[in-house]
């Protein structure tokens, strides 16, 4: 499975949103994709998700064009998760069967059930099935959403900041699950994701988005601090500790500074 | 909770609601047809039963009268439940009814245009003039709805734009009814009033079977289209990605919508709130899960029509009252009501 993206370009009027997108990613792999606000990641996201049709470009998936799919053909191919979602008062139940309806249509069929009790099953769900979608966390909601993304089957997953409103231990089982969900599967899963101590630790490979142009299109193993610089225009600096990679922005070392986080050097 | 249970336990409460609206339809219907001269007389029952045996007025009464009035207020009932919900559904918006688009108002334009310029009061045929109001209402309340999906597809049919254009046709073709109100005779002026106030009366057998003819395949239509309606309420976005093409299943349900709402406002006139307050009932019992919510609003239609159009026969005998007056002035408080004391309605 390879989702080949081929010089992709967006204007919205004078505006250049995207330029010259190219990259290819590989089944199993979660590509994180990072920049600052206004950058084209949901762009390009939605471009996939086809939302946005391209008047000049080739999107994709092993040999199928996907801008000519129709949208209940692509929505078997591509799942995607927006960043904004809107209050919707159905139960957790009908959440899934909505990601299932593109193959079943109006009615659900035994195959349906069986397909969305496993799904129950592997993200836990059998208490939250009668519970209104807006009663739910912000945890277990996403878990739904994601769940019902699912049902689909698609090859490519598409994740617009799914992590952004979560505590930290939320945040860390979200990204757990999208990643053995990736590779069990073998899903192209692009996320984009403002934590780049996340994006460092949860991605195969790293796209890093400026003004509508590709910066880098690295192994995540060959970021380095130069390359976030230029990304965000901020001091950065990178600190290996335990095999893990942290990162700091802006870090000055000036008096006050000092005495307030009690450094030793 | 096993998924197996859920779903038991789902069905069961919805095969509870619906058995629950259908014998309260009947109950209706019985009443509507024992109930004459302002009371409701029981000892009818037995005389329906053995129809065929009665004497020829008691029958006559209950034929041509009695049941095709009640059989119009379940049909144009749940017509309009019918309308409402669709509008609703794809609208995204709580407030979504045949009036907030405008199609009403259209619809009177046309039946005031009939009569002011067709003047079919000089028609001798009957039959002709009824139709001639009627086809014209219904031809303008089309008409409105396509402009309004036309305008619609030029911005994506976002629902905001959609609606606020439901608003500015809805006052134009007002506009256009005090226009004709103003400058024709008195007797056209009134006649044109009167048409407004929507009346179960005008109920013949030939009008039912067309209304009938609307709503099953209205509702064969829609009601496929159930989860459709579900995908909107995550975002046109979202609903793409479910497999919902928006802009289309926007404009197609739209003008299903709009061909029930003035199927029934053509023969009927305008009748108030029963689009806008159905729906509601049924999501505060059933959430808004549209396989359940699309045909139950249509039959709690039917039954809030009938009970009203039989309260507007008893209320303020030997006059009657016409229907639309009636469910106006208890759809407006009991909607206030529900938006006050649950905070449920959405």
């Amino acid at each position: 499975m390879t989702l080949s993206i081929k010089n992709l370009n967006y204007a919205l009027g004078k505006k250049r949103l995207l330029q010259d997108i190219s990259f290819e990613s590989q089944g199993g792999q979660i590509v994180g994709i990072i920049g600052p606000n206004g950058a084209g990641k949901s762009t390009l996201l939605k471009h996939i998700a086809g939302f946005l049709k391209p008047n000049t470009s080739n999107i994709l998936l092993d040999k199928i064009d996907l801008c000519n799919l129709n949208p209940r053909a692509l929505s078997k191919k591509v799942a995607y998760l927006s960043q904004f979602s809107s209050s919707v008062h159905i139960s957790v139940l009908e959440t899934l069967e909505l990601g299932r309806r593109t193959h079943s249509g109006m009615q659900i069929n035994q195959k349906d059930k069986q397909k969305i009790e496993e799904t129950i099953t592997h993200f836990d769900l059998k208490d939250l099935l009668e519970r209104d979608l807006d009663s739910l966390s912000g945890g277990e909601r996403q878990k739904v959403l994601i769940a019902s993304a699912l049902l689909q089957e698609p090859d490519v997953l598409l994740l617009d900041e799914p992590i952004s409103h979560l505590d930290p231990k939320n945040q860390l089982e979200m990204l757990q699950a999208v990643k053995k969900i990736t590779i069990e599967k073998g899903l192209v899963t692009l996320i984009v994701l403002h934590d780049i101590q996340h994006a460092i630790h949860y991605s195969t490979m790293l796209l890093l988005l400026k003004k509508g142009k590709i910066s880098n299109y690295i192994e995540t193993g060959q970021l380095n601090k130069e390359m976030l610089e230029e990304l965000f225009d901020v001091k950065t600096s990178l600190h290996v500790s335990e095999g893990h990679t942290f990162v700091y922005y802006g870090h000055v070392h000036d008096e006050g500074h000092r005495l307030h986080h009690h450094h030793t050097f | 909770m096993s998924l197996a249970k859920s779903y038991e336990k789902r069905a069961k409460k919805r095969l509870l609601t619906t058995a629950f609206l259908l014998s309260a339809m009947v109950a209706l219907f019985w009443l509507a047809l024992i109930s004459g001269s302002g009371k409701i007389i029981f000892s009818d029952t037995f005389r329906i039963l053995n129809i065929s045996t009665c004497n020829d007025n008691f029958a006559m009464i209950i034929e041509a009268i009695r049941a095709p009035r009640a059989f119009g207020a379940i049909l144009v009932g749940m017509l309009l439940g019918l309308s409402g919900v669709t509008m609703q559904g794809v609208l995204k918006n709580p407030l979504a009814s045949p009036f907030t688009l405008g199609i009403s108002q259209a619809a009177g334009f046309g039946a005031s245009l009939a009569i002011v310029v067709f003047e079919p009061n000089a028609i001798s045929n009957p039959f002709m003039s009824k139709f001639v109001i009627a086809f014209l209402a219904f031809s303008t309340s089309i008409l409105c709805m396509f402009v309004i999906v036309w305008i619609g597809r030029k911005v994506a049919m976002i629902p905001s734009t959609l609606i606020l254009s439901g608003v500015a046709l809805g006052s134009l073709f007002h506009a256009g009814t005090m226009f004709l109100q103003y400058f024709t005779t008195e007797i056209n002026a009134s006649a044109t009033l009167f048409w407004t106030f929507g009346d179960l009366s005008k109920a013949t057998y030939e009008n039912l079977w067309l209304l009938l003819l609307v709503l099953v395949v209205s509702m064969v239509v829609l009601w496929s289209s159930h989860w459709k309606f579900d995908a909107l309420g995550f975002g046109d976005e979202s609903a793409f990605n479910k497999g919902v093409n928006v802009k289309n299943f926007r404009s197609f349900a739209l003008i299903f919508s709009a061909l029930c709402t003035a199927i029934a406002v053509a023969f009927f006139g305008i009748i108030g709130f029963i689009g806008l307050v159905a729906p509601h009932l049924v999501r505060l019992f059933l959430g808004n899960s549209h396989v359940a919510l699309i045909p139950l609003s249509a039959l709690s239609g039917g039954v809030l029509l009938l009970g009203a159009d039989l309260l507007s026969r008893m209320l303020f005998y030997p006059s009657v009252l016409p229907v639309g007056i009636l469910t106006s002035f208890i759809g407006a408080p009991m909607l206030l009501y529900l938006l006050a004391s649950k905070g449920k309605i959405r």
